[in-house]
C-alpha cells in the first residue's frame, strides 16, 4: 500500500497565489523535520514583513496573508522565492508532553477497523502508535495540538472514503501520515463532528492546549512533542 | 440596549474578524459581506470595522430599549421599523420600545445591523467576531447574547 501515491513531492520549492490576499509556499521534497523547522523559521521572519498580517504554516508548506489593500503579491512571492533558500533549519527547543492514552474501547472504537487493515493486533497497533515520539507541525483547523509528524509508516492509513461521526475531546486519531490528539471537549459545545480520520484511543487527561485568559493564549507552540504512553488496551 | 425577541439559530455578531492568529488554528472569522457591514457603519459614522449583527436567517425580531441611530445593510430582506417599511441599505433612528422585524430576503443572503456607536461587547484577541465552532466560550458568547440582551457584555 502506498498512502503517498497521490502527493506531489516537488523538486523545488513552488510558490503560488490564493485570492487576492495570500502567497502559498510548498517546500521541495517529502515531510521531513528539517524542512519544518526551516517552515517555521520563515513563518516567523515573513511576519514581520511590512503588509503580511497573518502566517500560517501547513504540513510542508507556509501560507502568508497580506492586507489586500496595501499588498503587492508579485513583490511578495519573489521576496518567499528569494528568501526560502537560505532559511537555516535546526532545532527549536520544544517542551515534552507525555500524554496518557486508552486504546480501543469507547471513542476509540476504529481501532479494530485500523488492526485489521494493518493485519494486526489492536494492541500492536497500540504499540507502534505509541512508540515514536511525535511533533506537532503545524495548526489545525482550531486551536489544539495541530497536526502531528513522526507516525510509523507502518501505521500510515489511508483516510476514509466516506466520513463518520465521532466524539469529540481527548480523541486520539490517525490518518495518512499523521496523527492527531483532540483537545479536552469543552462543555457545551457539539459532541461529534464529521471526520475522514480513524479514532484509535481516548486521553481521558489530555490537557488544555489554549487558555483565552493567558497571553499568549496557546499553551503548545509548534516544534512541541508528544509522547502517548498505552494505558490500556481495550477490546 | 437592544433586546432580541426572535432569531432562529446561526445570526451572530461578526466585525471584520479576528487577525493574525492563523498560526494557533484560529480562523479569521468575521463577516462574510465586508462591503456590506463597512457601508451599515459608514452611514452611522462609525469605524468600518464596528461590529455589527450579521443575520443569515430569518425572521428576527428585535426592540430598541432607547433612542438608537441604526442601518440595515447587505440583503434585500423586508425590514420593518415598529410596522413602518424601510429601504434596503439604509440608516435611520428608532425610538425606545421601537420593535425591527427582518423578513427572509428575496435578494440577497445575509443582511447587517449596525448601531451608532457600536455594539458594547469586549474584544476577545482583536476581534468582537463570534466564533461558534470552536465553541470557546468567550468567542462563542454572541448567539445566546443574541437571544437576550445586546449593548452591554453578557457572560
Amino acid at each position: 500500500m502506498s498512502v503517498n501515491r497521490d502527493v506531489t513531492v516537488l523538486q523545488e520549492a513552488r510558490v503560488s497565489f490564493c485570492g487576492s490576499t495570500a502567497v502559498l509556499l510548498d517546500a521541495e521534497g517529502p515531510l521531513a523535520l528539517a524542512t519544518q523547522e526551516r517552515i517555521w523559521r520563515l513563518s516567523d521572519k515573513a511576519r514581520q514583513w511590512e503588509g503580511v498580517v497573518d502566517t500560517q504554516p501547513g504540513m510542508n508548506s507556509l501560507l502568508v496573508v497580506v492586507d489586500s489593500r496595501t499588498a503587492d503579491l508579485e513583490a511578495l512571492a519573489a521576496r518567499l522565492r528569494e528568501t526560502w533558500p537560505s532559511v537555516p533549519s535546526g532545532r527549536i527547543a520544544g517542551r515534552l508532553i507525555e500524554v496518557g492514552v486508552v486504546y480501543g474501547g469507547e471513542g476509540g472504537q476504529d481501532l479494530p477497523e485500523v488492526a485489521a487493515f494493518h493485519k494486526c493486533t489492536p494492541a500492536d497497533v497500540a504499540k507502534l502508535h505509541a512508540e515514536p515520539e511525535y511533533t506537532i507541525f503545524a495548526p489545525g483547523v482550531s486551536p489544539g495540538f495541530g497536526y502531528l509528524f513522526g507516525l510509523d509508516p507502518r501505521l500510515f492509513t489511508p483516510r476514509r472514503q466516506v466520513p463518520v461521526m465521532r466524539a469529540l475531546g481527548g480523541g486520539v486519531s490517525i490518518a495518512g501520515v499523521q496523527s492527531n490528539l483532540g483537545k479536552p471537549y469543552v462543555e457545551g459545545s457539539a459532541k461529534t463532528a464529521p471526520t475522514g480520520w480513524y479514532m484509535i484511543g481516548r486521553a481521558p487527561d489530555v490537557p488544555s492546549p489554549f487558555d483565552f485568559d493567558r497571553t499568549p493564549p496557546n499553551l503548545v507552540s509548534l516544534g512541541d512533542r508528544i509522547r502517548f504512553r498505552v494505558d490500556r488496551v481495550e477490546a | 440596549m437592544i433586546e432580541i425577541l426572535e432569531t432562529p439559530p446561526l445570526n451572530t455578531m461578526q466585525d471584520l474578524g479576528r487577525v493574525g492568529y492563523r498560526g494557533l488554528g484560529l480562523g479569521r472569522g468575521g463577516v462574510m459581506d465586508r462591503l456590506a457591514l463597512a457601508a451599515g457603519n459608514a452611514l452611522l459614522g462609525n469605524d468600518e470595522g464596528e461590529a455589527g449583527l450579521e443575520f443569515q436567517l430569518f425572521p428576527v425580531r428585535l426592540r430598541f430599549t432607547r433612542e438608537t441611530a441604526f442601518a440595515v445593510t447587505g440583503a434585500h430582506c423586508e425590514a420593518r421599523l415598529s410596522g413602518r417599511r424601510l429601504p434596503s441599505w439604509w440608516a435611520t433612528r428608532a425610538q425606545a420600545g421601537d420593535e425591527l422585524v427582518l423578513l427572509s430576503p428575496r435578494k440577497g443572503l445575509r443582511a447587517y445591523l449596525t448601531i451608532a456607536g457600536g455594539f458594547d461587547v469586549p474584544e476577545v484577541l482583536g476581534s468582537r467576531s463570534t466564533h461558534a465552532r470552536d465553541s470557546f466560550r468567550r468567542l462563542s458568547r454572541a448567539p445566546s447574547c443574541c437571544r437576550r440582551h445586546l449593548g452591554r457584555p453578557c457572560a
